[in-house]
């Protein structure tokens, strides 16, 4: 198990009443597990270190995590 | 053909100002090797929403993934449409109706390029870079959009 960094963007953030926590957790799969219950949807992609994996993968210390609901910019 | 160039990718607080337009045409004005300078501005627009309307947008930036998304898109669009340079200006913050969030310039040899250049690029950006934009409504409720 290791201590990583969330951000969270756009609606997410204010649902979570915040934009950034720690979680201890040991893989990819876990979190986003965690993240579908916390905020009762599946709706979102995960950027590790600012890149958007869709695999499932095992996290480091100190990795950030970016959870990504869709995009609307322009 | 050239790749981009980071600093032709920008983000301003706010709504982006007639200077800042101006600024880019000219220094795209000084090739004049370049026959067409298109121009796309988006503009925020004040749409009724039920009883209520748009007073606003409030956009949130993922600034440093919206800048490499930003630059392998244009890169892309670049390549496939031979451009000469893009500058692109997006927002971030609060803008109010009227005013400008979106900027797109693109130069290339012949028109047809760039203004289709400039099509692509806004599609792909809508896509996905790391934008997020929040409606604010006269009524004081907002909306993610």
């Amino acid at each position: 198990m290791v201590k990583v960094t969330i951000r969270l963007w756009g609606r997410l953030a204010e649902q979570a009443g915040k934009r950034e926590f720690h979680i201890v957790v040991r893989t990819l799969r876990e979190l986003k597990e965690i993240l579908i219950k916390r905020f009762n949807n599946d709706n979102f992609a995960l950027a590790v270190n600012e890149k958007i994996v869709n695999d499932n993968i095992i996290l480091r210390e100190g990795d950030v995590v970016d959870v990504i609901p869709p995009v609307s910019g322009g | 053909m050239c790749r981009s160039d980071v600093k032709n990718i920008r983000f301003v607080r706010g709504p982006i100002e007639m200077n800042v337009v101006q600024d880019i045409i000219m220094t795209l004005s000084e090739n004049h090797l370049r026959g067409s300078i298109n121009i796309f501005l988006g503009q925020v627009r004040a749409d009724q929403v039920g009883n209520t309307k748009v007073t606003g947008i409030e956009y949130e930036v993922h600034k440093s993934m919206a800048v490499k998304e930003l630059k392998r898109i244009l890169d892309f669009v670049m390549k496939k449409y031979d451009i000469d340079e893009i500058f692109i200006v997006h927002s971030d913050g609060f803008v109010p109706t009227g005013k400008w969030s979106l900027l797109v310039v693109c130069s290339a040899t012949h028109r047809h390029q760039a203004i289709h250049a400039t099509k692509e690029l806004i599609d792909l950006m809508k896509k996905h870079v790391p934008i997020w934009k929040k409606e604010l409504l006269q009524d004081g409720s907002h909306r993610w959009i």
